[in-house]
């Protein structure tokens, strides 16, 4: 079984290849230092808990607003 | 600080599940395609691709639509005023929207009264922002339910001016604005910091506690972005898609004949779009329809289905007409989001479109950067050594880094970045019009300058030794001919008022989205339509995908209708990283491809001819062996069996495959441009006269529409070089200049000259060929101004925006 994708299904991003999704599609990190982010939730670029969001810590299920990515709650 | 030393190594690898090299059909053909450049040993490249692909097309000069100066498909909707824009549109009982924003660049809120704003007259929705998972959506139902209870704890820290905190929605803007007035709020401001230098510092106010352990998680194409975090710093990022460090660059600098060190400064600059960010959100029962002045109609609809649990088909995206935009229009956006809240809870239309204050405050912007840049050189001209470490601030946001230009652009044997964002009490970032490299090149190129003067050459000549790039050595070429390049001297004009020339070029990589597709559909009547979910943010989209349609059908571009922007349509990619024409036109052309065989079948039964034998072109459909067998195009489909014909066919993988992963292509996308200034040395004011832009996107599909985003791309480059900056006030931390009047873009008398020169460069790569150009045309113009001012005064200017104060300053005079 492929593992599942890690990231928090409201994590988005945007850099020089296009929007950047969570959950269920594949996150194309081309370029982590132009790449922006921000939480669907909040719409900005800080998540529920008023931290940053960002692939390093957007994958943390330690994280109290993580949200299982679809293809993972499916399993 | 932080310790990049104990930062993980950026991996230069994909995944096994990536794409790489010759992609493999169960069913393929051998095809030739033309390859290289018309007039400079244009030759032919041999692809294996898919047995569905339609046959090659010919250089431009052999076909009847396509690479032809076709005018705009919606010019005469535009200039006559017909055109809806988002926020032309107007629904019954349509209400407004208007945000409370933050007054304080760090506060905590103390408590929050909505009850004034919830029963003026005239206002329908009140929602209040709350931090916590859900907490965008809806809570409370209609606006007569008793005021809310909020617990501090669970309204938003806030970290800028701007940030929204709640949103009202009534019956007019008037009224939205006045009761967003009236919503009370008590503060508990904090210390702030708003600089990219005392942000840094031990000490400063912290924007992130950082609290969350990073885990280091890779990139699904195996970038490694584990970053670490000290006050407000944060990483640093050391590599790209294109790899991490190389070589041994200390003993490279010990070994070079000569080092240059230098430290350069960019400015903060925010999106101006002509059209603000907005939408119009209407929520029904059985479908939430939003209208919206986005980059992305389906990342709209995906990121409004994930967050209300929508199915995609149950959210529609419209985007006829957009009024520009530049990397920030991506996504739902906090007004997108609050609109469709408000909408629903309302239960009727809400428009909300930023302000213009709101726009340069919370849309996005061009993080700044401070750069300490150092190349050793030997004296035959090879770069032996790059070494780059910048810190830039996106605000709240992350993403300031400075791009791949050093990396990338030239020769280098040795290399090693450290790019770190700072995080201070400001507006977040965006993306902006090829994020990094456009600061990247300010620094690169000056510096390139200066080693060329230091080797005695001629900067123009100077990059032929050092750079590899083919088609850019044509761009210098031509370029220099048109400019009528011929290096001075520096600073050797007699007079207080000096003519300079100058030069940079710039990199972009071939990004190819892969969620295009395109329907084209024939009807019996003999119209032609073309959809997809594709939208034309000014840029002429439109216009190139009829172009595409009448060359494979073999009739003109207006005698195809194009219905794009619009989600029920099949899925286009969105429009940033200059993807959009490489994408979406094979997948529209190979669509057409499709369709016409289809019609071909049923006209060569009724014939009893082959369908290979069939021709389409001029408006006609005949045989290429009997010359009897010709009847019009609006003849043969009244042959069709049915009312229609229609076909859908998505972006397949690039001929030949990508370089990296599922969208980065082979081959780099060059730009050269020159720049003639005038300084006075009196006054310090700077004119740009001319600008001569070589650029190449592949095919040109449309040259009159490649000029036009070159023009575009060259005028927002002066702004940047000259003009644009935000400006906060250090005592409040608001924007002192957030309109278009302080903050200054070029208007029609600071536009200069522009000549454009468009290489025809073909590289096989797709049924059109064609790439893209939005990001090309702005990446040089501010190094090439730098390089042209230093030509005029003789001495260098560091940092940007390069105002008459710089100039003064670094002549001494000030």
């Amino acid at each position: 079984m492929d593992s599942p994708t890690r990231y928090c299904r409201y994590l988005r991003g945007k850099n020089a290849y296009g929007t950047l999704e969570g959950g269920d599609k594949p996150f194309l990190n081309f370029d982590p230092a132009t790449t922006t982010y921000w939480c669907l939730h909040t719409m900005g670029p800080v998540g529920p808990d008023s931290q940053p969001a960002h692939l390093t810590t957007c994958g943390n299920d330690k994280r109290k607003c993580f949200a299982v990515p679809k293809e993972r709650e499916e399993l | 600080m932080a310790n990049p030393n104990k930062k993980k190594i950026v991996l230069p690898v994909a995944p096994d599940n990536q794409a790489h090299g010759p992609v493999k059909h169960l069913h393929s053909k051998k095809v030739k395609l033309p390859y290289g450049v018309p007039g400079h040993g244009l030759t032919e490249m041999e692809r294996e691709v898919s047995i569905d692909e339609p046959p090659p097309l010919p250089i431009n000069e052999k076909l009847n639509v396509v690479g032809k100066r076709t005018k705009r498909a919606d010019a005469i909707y535009k200039v006559t005023g017909t055109a809806k824009y988002t926020s032309d549109i107007q629904l019954p009982g349509m209400l407004y929207g208007k945000f409370l924003r933050s007054p304080h660049p760090h506060a905590r809120i103390k408590s929050l009264d909505v009850s004034a704003a919830r029963r003026y007259p005239g206002v329908h929705a009140v929602h209040v922002l709350k931090m916590e998972p859900g907490g965008s959506v809806e809570r409370d139902s209609g606006h007569d339910a008793p005021a809310e209870t909020y617990n501090i704890e669970e309204l938003p820290l806030l970290r800028y001016v701007g940030q929204p905190i709640a949103a009202v929605a009534a019956e007019s803007q008037y009224i939205a604005d006045e009761a967003a007035r009236l919503i009370k709020v008590e503060y508990e401001t904090r210390p702030f910091v708003l600089e990219l230098d005392k942000a840094r510092q031990k000490g400063a106010p912290i924007v992130f506690e950082k609290v969350i352990e990073d885990e280091g998680n890779e990139g699904d194409v195996g970038v490694t972005a584990a970053e670490d975090q000290e006050g407000n710093l944060r990483g640093p990022s050391t590599g790209s898609f294109l790899g991490g460090p190389r070589g041994d660059v200390e003993k490279a600098f010990a070994e070079a004949d000569f080092v240059l060190e230098r430290e350069f400064r960019t400015q903060v600059q925010t999106h101006c779009c002509l059209e603000t960010h907005g939408v119009v959100a209407d929520w029904q029962p059985d479908m939430l329809t939003v209208y919206a002045s986005t980059q992305n109609t389906a990342g709209v609809r995906d990121d409004l289905a994930e967050l209300f649990g929508l199915p995609k088909s149950k959210v529609r995206v419209i985007t006829e007409y957009m009024g520009g935009g530049f990397g920030s229009k991506f996504g739902a956006g906090h007004y997108g989001v609050m609109a469709t809240i408000l909408s629903k809870k309302a239960g009727r239309p809400v428009k909300l479109m930023l302000s213009r204050e709101e726009e340069h405050i919370s849309a996005g912007n061009r993080p700044n950067s401070h750069q300490m840049l150092k190349m050793g050189f030997k004296n035959d001209g090879k770069i032996t050594a790059i070494d780059l470490t910048s810190y830039g601030t996106a605000g709240v946001g992350l993403g300031a880094g400075v791009g791949r230009i050093a990396q990338d652009m030239y020769e280098c044997p040795n290399f090693r970045t450290a790019q770190y964002d700072v995080f201070t009490h400001a507006g977040p970032g965006a993306a902006f019009r090829a994020p990094g490299n456009v600061q990247g090149v300010f620094s690169v190129e000056q510096m390139i300058d200066e080693a060329a003067e230091r080797l005695g050459l001629d900067p123009l000549k100077y990059r032929d030794v050092i750079d590899k790039h083919e088609v850019r050595k044509l761009m210098r070429l031509k370029g220099a001919e048109a400019f009528g390049w011929e290096y001075k001297k520096p600073g050797s004009d007699p007079g207080p008022i000096k003519r300079g020339f100058g030069m940079a070029q710039g990199q972009w990589t071939r990004f190819i989205n892969l969620n295009s597709s395109a329907t084209v559909r024939i009807n019996k009547d003999g119209s032609v339509a073309v959809m997809s979910s594709v939208q034309d943010i000014g840029t002429g989209t439109k216009t190139i995908l009829a172009q595409v349609v009448a060359e494979e059908l073999g009739l003109a571009a207006e005698d195809i209708t194009v219905k794009i922007g619009d989600t029920l349509y099949p899925d286009g990619p969105g429009s940033g990283g200059s993807v959009t024409a490489g994408s979406i036109t094979p997948a529209v052309r190979n669509a057409a491809y499709k369709a016409k065989m289809d019609l071909l079948g049923q006209v060569a039964g009724a014939w009893d001819v082959e369908i290979g034998d069939l021709e389409m072109k001029n408006g006609d459909v005949y045989s290429r062996s009997d010359s009897s067998k010709k009847m019009s195009f609006g003849e043969a489909v009244k042959k069709m069996r049915t009312n229609q014909i229609m076909a859908t066919a998505s972006r397949p993988d690039d001929y030949g495959g990508f370089e990296i992963g599922n969208g980065i292509g082979y081959g780099r996308l060059g730009s050269v441009q020159f720049a003639e200034v005038l300084v006075d040395t009196e006054t310090g004011f700077i004119k740009v006269e001319r600008v001569v832009a070589a650029h190449s996107c592949g095919r040109p599909l449309n040259p009159m529409q490649v000029e036009s985003q070159i023009n575009g791309g060259v005028i927002m480059g002066v702004g940047y070089a000259l003009y644009e900056d935000r400006i906060l006030d250090l005592n409040t931390g608001h924007q002192i200049n957030a309109n278009l009047d302080q903050y200054k873009l070029p208007y029609s008398k600071e536009i200069p000259k522009i000549e454009t020169v468009i290489i025809e460069h073909y590289g096989a790569f797709s049924s059109t060929d064609a790439s893209g150009i939005g990001e090309p045309a702005n990446i040089p113009t501010a190094g090439a101004i730098a390089n042209a001012v230093y030509n005029a005064i003789g001495v260098r200017l560091y940092e940007l925006p390069m105002t008459p104060q710089k100039v003064l300053t670094a002549l001494g005079v000030s």
